[in-house]
C-alpha cells in the first residue's frame, strides 16, 4: 500500500465505508422480523458507538504557531466528522521518499533572502516579523511536499551588534530518516538565523 | 489546562518540560557571568542535560532541544518558531531565562512516535 497523505481522498473513502455499514439492517429474516431487525439495530448501535468513540479520538494535522510564549496554546481542533477506517494511520517505518536537507535550505534562502533584503531591523515591528517569517519558511518547506514529515521551524532574528550570539541545538530521534536545515542571513542591520527541523512520523 | 490535559492523556506535558529546563540552565549557568571562551561548552550542556532529562521521562516523543544564548548589550532579540504537525500530542515549550550579563532561551519541540 502506497504513502498515505492527509486530506480530501481520505475523508470520501470513509463516508463509503459507513454506507457498508448500514446495509445489514434490510437483512433480517422474515418469520422473527420484528425481533430479528431489533437484534440486527441494536448490533448496528454498537458498532455505530464503537465507531463513534474511535472517531472522537481522531486526531488530525493542524498548523501550530508560537511566539516567544512560554506555553503553546493548541491549535483550534476541528470537529471531525469523518469516520476512521482501518486503513488509517499505518505504521510506515521508511518514507516514500527522504526530506532533503538541501532543498529545505534552497527554500529557505529563497524566502529570506526574498523578504530581508533591504530590510532594518525594528525594535517595534520585529516580533511580528519574526513569527511572520517563520510561518513563510514554514510554508516554504511543506510545499516541498514531504508526506509525513512533521515540520519545525525555528528562526531566531536579532539586531547585528557587537555582542556574541550563539546557539546550540540537539536532538532525540531517528536519524536515519530525521533531519535538520538550517540558513543564516546577515546585512548590516540584521541578521536571521533559521532551523528547520524534518521528523518522520512513524 | 486541567481540561486540555485531562482530555487527552497523551498531550505534551508543558509544566512539566518548563521545570526540567529552568533547572537544567540554573545548574549549568546559573551564577557565572558571561565568558566568551567557555559559552559553547556551557550551551551544549544545557541542551543535552535537558535532552538527558526529557528521554529519562519515558514519554512516546522524538525531542528537539536547541538553546541560545546572548551577551547583555542593548541589542534587541527576537525568537519565533512555526510547526506543522498534529497538535493534540506534539507540543512546545519556551523558556526564557536572564542573568545580570546574559539572555538564554531554550526551546523544546517534542514530536510523538507511534507506539
Amino acid at each position: 500500500m502506497g504513502s498515505h497523505g492527509f486530506g480530501e481522498t481520505e475523508r470520501l473513502k470513509k463516508c463509503k465505508s459507513f454506507q457498508e455499514l448500514r446495509a445489514p439492517k434490510t437483512q433480517s429474516a422474515l418469520p422473527r422480523k420484528v425481533w430479528g431487525s431489533v437484534l440486527a439495530g441494536s448490533e448496528m448501535q454498537r458498532q455505530q458507538s464503537r465507531l463513534l468513540a474511535k472517531r472522537e479520538q481522531e486526531k488530525r494535522r493542524q498548523d501550530h504557531r508560537t511566539v516567544q510564549s512560554q506555553r503553546s496554546k493548541p491549535g483550534t481542533n476541528t470537529s471531525t466528522n469523518r469516520l476512521v477506517s482501518p486503513t488509517e494511520n499505518i505504521y510506515e517505518p521508511r518514507p516514500a521518499r527522504s526530506f532533503s536537507a538541501e532543498e529545505a535550505r534552497a527554500a529557505m534562502r529563497t524566502v529570506l533572502e526574498g523578504r530581508l533584503n533591504g530590510a532594518k531591523y525594528e525594535p517595534q515591528g520585529s516580533a511580528l516579523a519574526a513569527v511572520e517569517l517563520a510561518e513563510c519558511v514554514k510554508k516554504a518547506v511543506k510545499a516541498l511536499g514531504y508526506e509525513r514529515y512533521k515540520i519545525v521551524c525555528y528562526l531566531v532574528l536579532g539586531a547585528t551588534s557587537p555582542s556574541d550570539l550563539s546557539c546550540s541545538s540537539r536532538a532525540v530521534w531517528s536519524p536515519a530518516v530525521d533531519t535538520y536545515a538550517e540558513f543564516c542571513f546577515q546585512n548590516d542591520s540584521l541578521f536571521a538565523l533559521c532551523l528547520v527541523f524534518a521528523s518522520y512520523h512513524e | 489546562m486541567e481540561d486540555f490535559q485531562a482530555a487527552d492523556e497523551g498531550a505534551f506535558n508543558v509544566d512539566e518540560t518548563n521545570n526540567i529546563v529552568k533547572e537544567c540552565i540554573d545548574n549549568v549557568i546559573g551564577g557565572v557571568d558571561y565568558n566568551h571562551s567557555k559559552i559553547n561548552q556551557w550551551i551544549a550542556a544545557v541542551v543535552e542535560q535537558s535532552l538527558m532529562h526529557l528521554v529519562k521521562m519515558g514519554k512516546p516523543y522524538k525531542y528537539i532541544v536547541t538553546c541560545a544564548v546572548m551577551q547583555k548589550s542593548g541589542a534587541g532579540l527576537h525568537t519565533a518558531s512555526s510547526c506543522y504537525w498534529d497538535s493534540s500530542t506534539d507540543g512546545s515549550c519556551t523558556v526564557r531565562w536572564e542573568s545580570r550579563t546574559m539572555y538564554c532561551v531554550v526551546s523544546v519541540f517534542a514530536v510523538s512516535i507511534m507506539l
